[in-house]
């Protein structure tokens, strides 16, 4: 029997009484959205936020927006079973419906939203347990001690990233807003993560996310997200990579700034592969071309004991999924 | 401080005053004393708690009560017509043995049955993708498709 920790609860109506509401209490409070992650956290005492602000009233925070100059425009606050269903993002963005559909099971999806998933704390083994099995260790980084029970004598922590929907909309291009009393910031999405397992994103205590927005596709692009884990269903990833390429007759397109891969689950935040696109802009899409890119990603990762699949195992599978995200984004592309 | 709020569940109103931290599951359990809900494992991998909230399956341990107001819940009490007529999903499920220990069957009854409003003629893996969030430890999971196929040409 595992009770919830006290709290009071605010469900504001509008973004601006959400802003107000997080400078009042800063610190002090926590955003809930789905609540999904953020109820269990609180449950095993990893999280004992005095106030709860809920999104879930918020208007229009659960939209979901197409123009065909503008892109995709999502509200934080949309569920992944919305996403799922919703006619533009099926149309245009399949790869996007897909990840999404492989967060968590029906029941988390129907009540989990595109921004905690976002959003999503990082985790390890030793640090996702109940205050009760934790009690018999020192507590580690990420529970406010001085030790990481992953990587012996670490000064830092090495909780894993495993948001499903954050490779593949990197590798789109999104972009996030983050509303505050003082006004809103819009960046990348790759530069929400600050690989920190400590505090693996950028969101101020004062600010929240409210939007994510995604180009248009281009012609001729495609793009995939290839997921490992234990059982096909429910689990969180022990390793994931989303790809996008841009084919040109039958060939990968000439500028390299059309490709992208992003590796997931492997460190504590989604990691790009760096010079894929050069790597690959003008080849003919086999696997000579696929292979220096799956290397060159292989070499890129360090995961740890910290999650479901030994390191050695999910080390070895970077290059296979590489491979397989980069053939099946090309696939998209052609079709 | 407690928090008033309006449940509606099974069709009926019930007006509460709850703690703010308390979740669904809680409240469906201990206010409301309806125990066909269960707690299974409390951190939303089992299953066993799912109720429907507005048509939809959803996990009662990791939603607030005091966020599903305004919202239909339906619990397993509330599934059959009446007291005498079971549910076809419910007589399916008896038929074809797919109740062991019954734990975690109101939970995969309820899933089901918003599979199949969504969907009213799944395939076989369509069925088992559907019930992947529920836990049956008695592993009776051949039967249980097969009760749901059943229920879905009864």
């Amino acid at each position: 029997m595992r009770r919830m920790p006290r709290f009071e609860y605010h469900a504001p109506a509008s973004a601006g009484e959400t802003a107000s509401l997080l400078s009042e209490y800063g610190d002090a409070a926590r955003l809930i959205a789905g609540g999904t992650d953020l109820l269990i956290s609180m449950k095993q005492r990893l999280s004992t936020p005095e106030h709860l602000i809920s999104l879930s009233s918020v208007t229009g925070l659960d939209a979901v927006d197409y123009d065909e100059k503008t892109g995709l425009r999502m509200g934080a606050a949309v569920t992944l079973a919305s996403l799922t269903q919703s006619p533009p993002i099926k149309d245009k963005y399949p790869a996007l419906e897909a990840a999404a559909r492989k967060v968590g099971s029906v029941q988390v999806r129907n009540i989990a939203t595109l921004g905690g998933n976002l959003c999503l704390d990082t985790r390890c083994w030793y640090y996702n347990q109940s205050d009760y099995w934790r009690q018999s260790r020192p507590p580690c980084h990420k529970t406010g001690g001085e030790v990481c029970h992953v990587v012996e004598g670490s000064k830092r922590c090495f909780a894993v990233y495993s948001g499903d929907t954050a490779p593949i909309l990197m590798a789109m291009g999104a972009e996030v807003k983050l509303m505050s009393g003082g006004g809103e910031r819009v960046i990348s999405l790759g530069e929400l993560f600050t690989g920190d397992g400590l505090r693996p994103n950028a969101v101020e205590p004062h600010e929240f996310l409210s939007e994510i927005s995604v180009p248009p596709p281009a012609a001729g692009s495609g793009v995939a997200y290839v997921k490992l884990r234990l059982r096909e269903e429910v689990d969180f990833p022990i390793m994931g990579v989303a790809a996008r390429v841009t084919m040109s007759d039958g060939a990968f397109g000439s500028a390299p700034q059309g490709f992208k891969v992003v590796l997931n689950a492997v460190g504590s935040a989604p990691v790009e592969v760096e010079g894929a696109g050069e790597m690959l802009a003008g080849k003919a899409p086999e696997q000579a071309a696929l292979e220096e890119v799956a290397q060159v990603a292989r070499a890129s990762v360090h995961p740890q004991a910290n999650t479901a699949g030994t390191p050695e195992y999910r080390r070895m599978m970077v290059p296979v999924l590489v491979k397989h995200a980069l053939t099946e984004a090309a696939a998209a592309a052609s079709s | 401080m407690k928090q008033l709020i309006s449940l509606n569940v099974n069709g009926e109103t019930h007006e509460l005053a709850v703690f703010p931290w308390r979740t669904l599951q809680e409240v469906i359990r201990e206010e409301l004393k309806l125990t066909g809900t269960k707690k299974g494992c409390d951190t939303g991998d089992c299953g066993a708690c799912t109720v429907l909230l507005d048509g939809r399956a959803v996990l009662s341990c990791l939603l607030l009560a005091v966020r599903c107001q305004d919202a239909e819940i339906v619990t397993i009490e509330g599934l059959a017509e009446s007291k005498d007529r079971l549910h076809p999903l419910q007589e399916a499920f008896v038929n074809h043995g797919a109740i062991q220990c019954g734990f975690c069957t109101p939970g995969v009854i309820l899933t089901a049955k918003a599979l199949l409003d969504s969907n009213p003629n799944p395939t076989k893996e369509e069925i088992r993708v559907g019930i992947s969030g529920n836990l049956c430890r008695c592993t009776g999971y051949a039967k249980i498709i097969e009760a749901i196929q059943a229920a879905q040409s009864a």
